[in-house]
């Protein structure tokens, strides 16, 4: 009965229930939402990945792969694991006397195990019939157009002829990047009689495995791996196959963990301000449970249940909530895979959001739970005084879980130590500072009670006659005006950073290897298509050798060991040679982040300057001021690093990680890239043959596909930022309003004293907003303040991206909480004077 | 009179004999070529322009220098302004020019590729230096057409240009896994070892 | 035999900085079945030595040993389990549980030590004080006497040896008190209770068998 009871006494206090559920729903919403998608985006994410390598696991050399070589690497792989062979290469498709270089897959019948290739007569190459029934190939649009091919063309192949099957529509196993050439499909029955696999070809021969779906991918590849410790034989799994994906997804969702994490914060701050005031009208109800002989630890258990019921409520509420937003956010992202993704709310995530609503409820509630443990039934008594005793220490461990909770969940949602642990250490400085000014603002009220204003004075009376109520009413708000005005200036500093700079065109094209007296009649080539390239950069290759005159070639790090896999591969990327380039200003996208860019254009032998990416200088170990050493066609070029520059990932630019000053190197061997925007389709192929036929070496890639999806990811993401910050502000705004309402009803039994000691009704309206606007003006405007400073802060070291401060926004907001504020309170407190005056208030 | 003239022949072996080696005191050979030539994937020390100036500075000629001109990715298209920059430099002794690799992988039309290679051919000519041609050939798994055609740019540039011609500088390594990369295309320092051996001989007769 | 034995008792409460006395070197002795006033002016003690008495509170010195048990060395959770087995309390403020009815309030303590049979036992409690048709109606339904009356039920339901009253009467009007005691001290007799009454009014003082008069901390 005594459960029963706990469930009876909210229902008898229904306000508090309601507001409590609300908060931790709203709360909840944003951590289910947010799961739900994650869940969903992984699913979607793993089925893409692997149609990208249209395996699980591959295994690919430059060479045949011996008998034995395939026969140990199926047998490290779990049992019930399938396998095909494909060969690739490039060769040359010829028709008549025109010929054309084509990447040439040759593939086994099951091709691929996952992901399609959609022909143009077919919805799906299952469909079809299989190349291995004759000679015949699939091919990619612009390798008909550019050899005037259509269905049942022929074309030569080594030397063997094909018959054309089918153009491709849509490939989904293709790379994400572009290829050299177009591709083509053929059975890897007619290979051989192609002639082409003679001594000494580059074709790539993979093996590609579908592994049982209980088995572990993580496990299997390591498995592989170590059955081939031959280091010409590259061993990849599809997870990193899907690594761009996966890592444009990681940075939303982790930024989204964050806003989620804000949005329960501010709901946690609602409940935790609306519990407090519960449970201290909950006293005298505790104390006679415990004067008929409960004891306290029963008490306390009770409670805790009552809390938990409430956070279980709401858990199931947010839910039913989430399964009508979760659709709506899949149709904004539907695009991000080529799998449309389903709506459906995953059962582990209400588990999940049970958890988290049950268990965040007990740890908000517990501080002032654990107070129940030191509750003297005596104040009972009439005439009872009540010892002023030093419960301060005792009172501050029980803070300690939530704090913890706190500090797990803010790691977890960042899915970063670094990230969490600022969260987690800043939201506590912004609670300390809050405290402290709402302790010099109480001692500030003092001096206007004795205003001869009397409203003022009220007012002021208000303020001290509660102090407690006053001080946690006022952290509540700062708190929730700082997580309120905290996320839209991310936003807004996130968005623009997602932006393309002004001006911006998407390209279409990417050509390079053009040469410097290819330059100006290439341009005046583009011109007459109608095309006008957006950049065109100058590239040399070089040689990094030194770093303040220490060798670069080779890794000093003592602890690499030669002998690995993977240390060959870092060895060898430190002798691949560097793209060096110049120019006097920065490019569009770029900003500088350390340093200062070049001064007009290098004279004489000192050495010149140099400007290097931020992050491809943090990997290199390379600062400000470091001396680095090019060799450039033999000849020593010296540059000091003068600045290090951070670069939009989405300007589609080439990106030069080294830029030197003019004047240093223009003279060197180059060549040049352009990029070329905005070729309508039907334009795309003749332009790119036309420049193709007039200068051969100039190479052209169609990159349409890759900016377009890109784009698109990156409009979803903006999208998905906003929805969360709406979500995360009218949380805010809620949890304003139930500590407004509260804090207002709280002051009844002073109203209604006062009325009867004659005060009018004009007189106490005003004494209330004078309460309210200087609790929540105050409040309002220094989380403003913070607010904006956090996320300079998190912009700066989290984002590393560019802060784009809205200084508008801040007093937009405050104004608005204060509006909020004063409105509720207003409302609640003429309710008050409008009804009788009842002193016998029971508590 | 006999005796005078045996003098004479005398005293011009006997200048020759002092002499000669002054005249190819410091060798300065220019290397022109694509990553092969740069040393792509292995350190500065092991590419083959630095094994044959070891070798050449082993040999007698301490001051032996070859500047490594490679320049990964590059095709003959670059040849041209490569020479010129050198040439604006310094005038080497013999320049060993080793492009069209890339030509070959990317099959640029052939015609192009014989064009680019004559004109640096040329101008090597005019500066009056002496060239070494380097030779390549196309993957096999380019055709039949296409790597015969490619193959025979060289031959066909050496011969009307009357210039010592290396067919194929990666004979004996190309194809072999031992002495490549993982890439299959690019030879390990093994690898370049064993091109030395080949092609360092060639050089020196150059000399 | 005494069935509730005070020796040496003191308290003493901490207000800001100051230390307040409120009971000083207390010893008392009641008999089973005996009904103690104990009598004061406001400030005396009265309401600190109940509480002390009912184990909500510990005494600074001294002892308290109610049946065989010294209540003083008891910790919380042994002294809510005695209480709950062997003292009921009725207060000035009656203190019953807004959200429940009559009946649910009387049968908490029972609930409370899972007791079985408690509506039984508690409907013949509410009999006792002539309640027992308004068991199902919410406190604010009641009046203040019948309010009183059901905390008196609450009180006795699960027959304690001792039953603690705090001025009793001291919300209710003088024909309301009078009728109220009245069932009171029926019911004490009735169950054989020892009563410890706390109040200023005389006329309830003088039912008691036996009166003490509480000022500043020591009795007179």
């Amino acid at each position: 009965m005594l459960f029963r009871y706990m469930l009876k006494e909210l229902r008898n206090g229904p306000r508090f229930a309601l507001l409590f559920i609300l908060n931790m729903s709203l709360g909840l919403l944003g951590f289910i939402s947010l799961d739900a998608l994650k869940r969903n985006f992984d699913d979607r994410l793993q089925d893409s990945a692997r149609t990208l390598l249209g395996a699980d696991l591959s295994i690919s050399a430059r060479r045949p792969l011996s008998e034995n070589e395939t026969k140990i690497a199926l047998e490290s792989l779990p049992r019930g694991t399938k396998s095909q062979t494909t060969v690739s290469l490039y060769t040359m498709a010829a028709t008549g006397d025109q010929s054309s270089l084509v990447e040439l897959r040759s593939i086994d019948d099951p091709y691929p195990y996952y992901g399609d290739i959609i022909l143009e007569h077919s919805p799906s190459h299952r469909n079809a019939p299989p190349l291995s029934t004759s000679p015949s190939l699939w091919i990619a649009p612009e390798l008909a157009m550019k050899l005037s091919l259509k269905q049942g063309s022929e074309v030569t192949i080594g030397t063997q002829k094909f018959r054309i099957a089918d153009l491709i529509k849509e490939d989904t196993a293709s790379s994400i990047g572009a290829g050299m050439a177009p591709r083509i499909y053929m059975s890897r029955k007619w290979l051989e009689s192609t002639g082409l696999m003679a001594k000494g070809n580059t074709a790539t021969h993979s093996m590609l495995y579908e592994i049982p779906s209980e088995a572990s991918i993580e496990t299997s590849r390591i498995a592989l791996k170590t059955a081939i410790p031959d280091a010409s034989i590259r061993v990849r799994s599809y997870q990193e196959s899907g690594q761009d994906n996966g890592r444009m997804l990681g940075y939303l969702s982790d930024y989204l963990g964050l806003v989620a994490l804000v949005a329960f914060s501010l709901a946690g701050i609602g409940a935790a301000y609306l519990y407090r005031d519960y449970f201290e009208r909950r006293s005298s109800s505790i104390a006679i449970l415990i004067s008929l002989g409960l004891t306290h630890n029963k008490a306390l258990l009770l409670y805790l249940f009552q809390v938990c019921f409430l956070g279980i409520i709401s858990a199931i509420i947010s839910s039913l909530l989430a399964l009508g937003l979760i659709p709506s956010l899949m149709v904004l992202l539907k695009d991000f895979s080529p799998v449309s993704f389903n709506a459906y709310l995953p059962w582990q995530t209400v588990v999940l959001a049970i958890v988290i609503g049950a268990i965040g409820s007990v740890f908000i509630c517990l501080p002032m739970l654990q107070r129940l443990r030191y509750l003297k039934p005596a104040l009972l008594f009439h005439e009872q005084s009540t010892e002023t005793d030093g419960l301060k220490a005792r009172g501050l461990i029980a803070y300690i879980p939530l704090l913890l909770a706190f500090y797990g969940l803010s790691i977890w949602q960042a899915h970063s130590l670094q990230v969490g642990s600022l969260f987690f250490g800043m939201s506590v400085l912004v609670v300390l500072i809050f405290a402290g000014i709402a302790w010099c603002f109480l001692t500030a009220a003092r001096s206007f009670s004795r205003s001869r204003i009397l409203p003022l004075r009220l007012g002021a009376m208000f303020l001290r006659a509660h102090p407690s109520s006053t001080l946690s009413a006022f952290i509540a708000i700062g708190l929730g005006s700082t997580l309120i005005n905290l996320i839209p200036q991310l936003q807004s500093s996130l968005l623009r950073e997602l932006d393309n700079p002004a001006g911006q065109k998407l390209p279409s094209f990417f050509l390079f290897d053009i040469q410097e007296d290819q330059v100006n009649e290439l341009q005046q080539l583009l011109t007459t298509l109608n095309s006008k390239p957006q950049t065109t950069s100058p590239m040399i290759m070089a040689r990094l050798t030194r770093v303040n005159d220490q060798d670069f070639s080779r890794d000093h790090d003592e602890k690499s060991d030669v002998e690995t896999r993977e240390a060959e591969r870092e060895q060898s990327s430190r002798n691949r040679g560097v793209n060096l380039s110049y120019r006097s200003e920065l490019a569009k996208g770029e900003s500088i982040d350390a340093g200062q860019f070049f001064k007009g254009i290098h004279t004489g032998d000192s050495p010149g300057e140099v400007s290097l990416e931020t992050n491809y200088a943090s990997r290199l170990k390379i600062k400000l001021g470091d001396l680095l050493t090019f060799d450039v066609q033999g000849l020593e070029v010296k540059a000091i690093v003068t600045s290090l520059r951070q670069v939009k990932w989405n300007t589609f630019e080439p990106n030069f990680f080294i830029v030197l000053q003019p004047g240093i190197i223009d003279d060197a061997p180059k060549t040049f890239l352009m990029n070329i925007p905005d070729l309508p389709a039907d334009r795309k192929i003749p332009t790119q043959l036309a420049i193709v036929k007039a200068f051969p070496n100039v190479s052209v890639i169609d990159v349409t596909a890759l900016v377009a999806k890109i784009t698109s990811i990156v409009e979803q993401m903006a999208l998905v930022l906003n929805v969360m910050a709406y979500l995360t502000s009218f949380t805010g705004m809620l949890v304003i309003y139930s500590i407004a309402q509260h804090q207002a009803l709280a002051r009844r039994w002073d109203h209604n004293l006062l009325k009867i000691l004659g005060a009018e009704f004009p007189v106490l309206l005003k004494a209330s907003a004078i309460e309210f606007v200087s609790i929540s003006g105050l409040a309002s405007l220094v989380g403003a303040a913070i607010g904006l400073i956090t996320s300079y802060a998190i912009a700066k070291m989290v984002f590393k991206g560019v802060w784009h401060a809205q200084f508008a926004l801040p007093i937009y907001l405050s104004l608005g909480l204060v509006s909020l504020c004063l409105v509720t309170a207003m409302g609640a407190t003429i309710r008050i004077l409008g009804s009788k005056p009842e002193l016998q208030i029971e508590a | 009179m006999q005796a005078q003239h045996r003098v004479m022949k005398a005293s011009i072996a006997w200048f020759f004999f002092i002499f000669a080696p002054a005249l190819c005191a410091k060798p300065v050979i220019l290397s022109i070529g694509d990553s092969l030539t740069f040393g792509l994937g292995v350190p500065p020390e092991q590419t083959w322009p630095q094994l044959v100036q070891n070798k050449l500075q082993a040999d007698g000629m301490k001051d032996a220098k070859v500047i490594n001109g490679g320049s990964s990715g590059a095709t003959t298209a670059v040849g041209l302004s490569t020479l010129k920059f050198h040439l604006k430099r310094s005038k080497p002794d013999l320049i060993i020019y080793a492009l069209g690799a890339n030509d070959g992988l990317r099959a640029i039309d052939t015609a192009t590729t014989y064009k680019n290679i004559s004109q640096a051919i040329d101008e090597i000519q005019k500066a009056g230096i002496k060239v070494l041609l380097f030779g390549m050939k196309a993957p096999p798994n380019y055709g039949e057409k296409f790597p015969k055609d490619f193959e025979k740019i060289y031959s066909r540039v050496a011969s009307e240009k009357k210039i010592p011609l290396v067919p194929f500088f990666l004979e004996g390594v190309a194809g072999d896994p031992s002495l490549n990369q993982a890439d299959g295309i690019h030879p390990n320092p093994k690898g370049y070892e064993k091109i030395v051996t080949k092609i360092y001989p060639v050089i020196k007769g150059q000399l | 035999m005494s069935i509730v034995s005070v020796e040496n008792i003191a308290k003493s409460f901490r207000q800001a900085d100051t230390e307040i006395t409120v009971l000083q070197s207390l010893s008392f002795a009641v008999e089973a079945g005996e009904t103690l006033a104990i009598v004061g002016q406001s400030g005396s003690g009265k309401s600190t030595l109940l509480s002390l008495l009912a184990g909500l509170d510990q005494v600074d010195q001294g002892r308290i040993v109610i049946g065989d048990k010294n209540i003083s060395s008891l910790n919380q959770s042994e002294l809510s389990r005695f209480r709950g087995e062997n003292i009921g309390i009725i207060f000035q403020q009656f203190h019953l549980m807004k959200g429940l009815t009559a009946l649910e309030n009387v049968m908490l303590p029972l609930d409370i030590a899972g007791a079985s049979h408690a509506e039984e036992q508690a409907l013949a409690a509410l009999e006792l004080v002539g309640l027992s048709h308004r068991a199902r109606h919410l406190p604010q339904q009641l009046s203040g006497g019948e309010m009183q009356r059901v905390a008196i039920a609450r009180a006795c339901v699960g027959r304690p040896r001792i039953l603690l009253a705090d001025e009793p009467s001291g919300n209710l009007d003088l024909a309301t008190g009078t009728r109220v005691m009245d069932q009171l001290f029926d019911a004490v007799k009735e169950r054989g209770m020892t009563m410890i009454l706390v109040t200023h009014d005389s006329g309830l003082a003088s039912r008691c068998h036996r009166q003490l008069t509480l000022q500043t901390g020591r009795f007179q």
